[in-house]
């Protein structure tokens, strides 16, 4: 007899996504993201971003210097590049946190319901009642800048939101009856939260995280501009834009090339995000 | 005598919402032996989910109170803390629930779920012996095993409901709840359903608890049945002393039996119980189903309902009390 298999989600998706052209534009830019991480060091060596060279100030962009240099005469290509990886990892890392913290918080909420609901959803409350971007300035101030203390204040900001979005959707999950069917077995609650509740909204929290991403990433930029995040001399696009900021009427690619990786890399994340959703529900395409 | 499986004494379970206290189950007991299938039937409402609920401890936890004591092979399952409950659930009791479409979690392939409850029990085994165990199980209830690696979107709602009993019976458990199994199934489904289920029960010799409204189930399955009336069981007795019209009744029953509509006369008006369950908030006083009854006297508006047995058919009704002496004098004369 023939061996019928039904495709995974994760294969649908797959495949869904790479018959969208927008998905395949963003996803183009990730991967081009991605490869410049990992290879940063092989395409320009890291001393090139923070050696200062005072003769070389001010250089336009030319084919030795691509994206030309700075004040102090770094050149910017090199600082644009490796700041690639501090805004990926501020962005990446408090998203990764947040989305930990979020779904273990939203899904017990959701899972346990009554009191425990109850009492998670009123800190949630007070939590989302402060202001994110002066919690976050208060927790730099409070744990000293660096970019550790950036990340850890970003995750502390978007988890209440993430929990909350978690929470609504595994509540609907929750009420299911195969949630009842797995008690009846004797699966125990973590089980029970890890293994039955947290696949049926893997999709949401996915999606969560991706839109979380890039507003993390321009979050990142804007806590660096502020002086708050990456110290000088670490190449970190929203310090760049800070720095190139005092000059930008003279030499306007100090701001232009930080800034269109910035925007780039936002946009494309959020494409992809759209992307990720329409994919794991067809139905919605086009509506949102 | 057989071996007592279960045992439910005088079981009462309210739902308390904010002020309002919803009695669901008042005071019933129960004894179903090994190898024993009891028919639990009732309208909507009666409290059978919730007395199956009871039997594995699965009440909603906040708004429930359960009294009384459900006693499996001795022991007090309402009492027991959590692991121990964990160990029962799925291997000595298990439960197949009512809507076959939302039972099954929709992002795991139907083989992985049977194999979950194997592997919470039964310990890890390696991958080739799981996916073979979970193939034979799936052959029992009549599912080629090749379809263990399909998605539950993949399947009609009849072999749904077959997985999912494939599920409860995973473990050969003593003791098989089923909660309106057949409900949600179209008449020749239910057939099916109904007569695995039954080779199912001669083949592991399980227990049955067997939730349903519906009579005709409980005359091609049952050995016992107990009739369910606003959380009390107002008659108890073996298949041939419910179904024998000619020996007393609880009224209720007469009612639930005349509703039947019969084939070889025309009939040009359903004869329905009047009236509709009491509201489980505000329960009459006295009989409960005095409001509806058409024998009530004033006697029935007050005080407790007597329960009155002949061998192992009982009726908590007063009226049956002389057709009772009745019965008894011409066994004498």
């Amino acid at each position: 007899m023939k061996k019928t298999r039904g495709n995974s989600i994760w294969k649908e998706l797959f495949l869904r996504l790479i018959h969208n052209k927008r998905a395949i534009f963003a996803m183009a830019i990730l991967l081009l993201l991605i490869l410049i991480v990992i290879f940063a060091d092989l395409i320009i060596p890291y001393s090139k971003a923070v050696d200062q060279n005072i003769l070389d100030r001010f250089t336009r962009p030319n084919s030795s210097h691509w994206f030309g240099t700075d004040k102090y005469g770094r050149d910017q290509f090199a600082r644009t590049i490796h700041g690639t990886r501090i805004s990926l990892l501020i962005g990446f890392g408090s998203a990764t946190i947040a989305a930990i913290l979020g779904t273990t918080i939203g899904v017990a909420a959701a899972y346990f319901g009554g009191k425990v609901d109850n009492i998670i959803c009123r800190i949630l409350d007070i939590w989302m009642a402060m202001p994110s971007l002066l919690v976050t300035l208060a927790i730099i101030a409070g744990l000293g800048v660096g970019i550790p203390q950036t990340i850890f204040a970003l995750a502390f900001g978007a988890t209440p939101g993430f929990a909350r979005t978690l929470r609504a959707a595994a509540l609907s999950v929750a009420s299911q009856e195969f949630i009842e069917s797995s008690v009846a077995q004797g699966a125990s609650h973590g089980r029970i939260m890890l293994h039955d509740l947290v696949p049926n909204v893997i999709s949401q929290i996915l999606i969560q995280f991706t839109m979380n991403v890039s507003y993390m990433i321009l979050l990142g930029s804007t806590l660096s501009f502020l002086g708050l995040g990456a110290q000088p001399p670490t190449p970190e696009w929203g310090a760049m834009l800070a720095e190139g900021l005092q000059d930008y009427q003279f030499y306007p690619y100090l701001v232009m090339f930080p800034g269109m990786f910035l925007a780039l890399t936002a946009l494309a994340i959020n494409i992809f995000g759209d992307a990720l959703r329409d994919g794991f529900d067809p139905k919605l395409k086009g509506r949102a | 005598m057989s071996e007592k499986l279960l045992e439910i004494k005088d079981l009462k379970v309210r739902y308390v919402v904010g002020k309002e206290v919803s009695e669901a189950v008042n005071g019933i007991s129960l004894t179903l032996n090994k190898g024993e299938t009891l028919g639990l039937v009732g309208e909507t409402g009666a409290g059978k989910t919730t007395t199956a609920l009871s039997i594995m401890n699965m009440l909603p936890q906040y708004v429930s109170r359960a009294e009384g004591e459900i006693l499996f092979h001795g022991k007090n399952v309402l009492k027991m803390k959590n692991h121990e409950l964990r160990k029962i659930r799925g291997k000595q009791i298990s439960m197949v629930f009512q809507d076959p479409m939302t039972s099954l979690n929709p992002v795991y392939r139907v083989g992985e779920q049977i194999g979950e409850v194997l592997s919470l029990h039964e310990g890890k085994m390696p991958k080739e012996e799981l996916r073979k165990r979970v193939g034979e199980i799936l052959e029992m209830v009549g599912i080629p095993a090749a379809r263990q690696d399909e998605y539950p979107h993949q399947f009609s709602g009849g072999m749904k409901q077959r997985v999912i009993i494939a599920i409860a019976i995973a473990c050969r458990p003593e003791l098989l709840i089923a909660d309106e199994p057949t409900t949600a199934l179209d008449v020749t489904i239910q057939a099916q359903v109904l007569d695995m289920m039954q080779e199912l029960r001669d083949s592991l010799n399980s227990s049955i608890l067997m939730i349903t409204h519906d009579l005709g189930i409980v005359a091609s399955f049952c050995d016992k049945v107990a009739i369910m009336y606003a959380g009390e069981i107002v008659e108890y007795g073996t298949l041939e002393d419910i179904f024998d019209r000619t020996k007393a009744h609880h009224p209720y029953t007469e009612g639930l039996f005349n509703a039947i509509p019969n084939l070889n006369v025309i009939t040009p008006r359903l004869n329905p119980i009047h009236g509709l369950t009491p509201d489980p908030t505000e329960l009459p006083k006295g009989c409960k189903f005095h409001p509806r009854c058409p024998y009530a006297t004033d006697a029935c508006k007050e005080g407790a309902v007597p329960v009155l047995t002949e061998g192992e058919h009982s009726i908590m009704c007063r009226r049956v009390k002389d057709r009772f002496k009745q019965a008894e004098k011409e066994e004498q004369a």
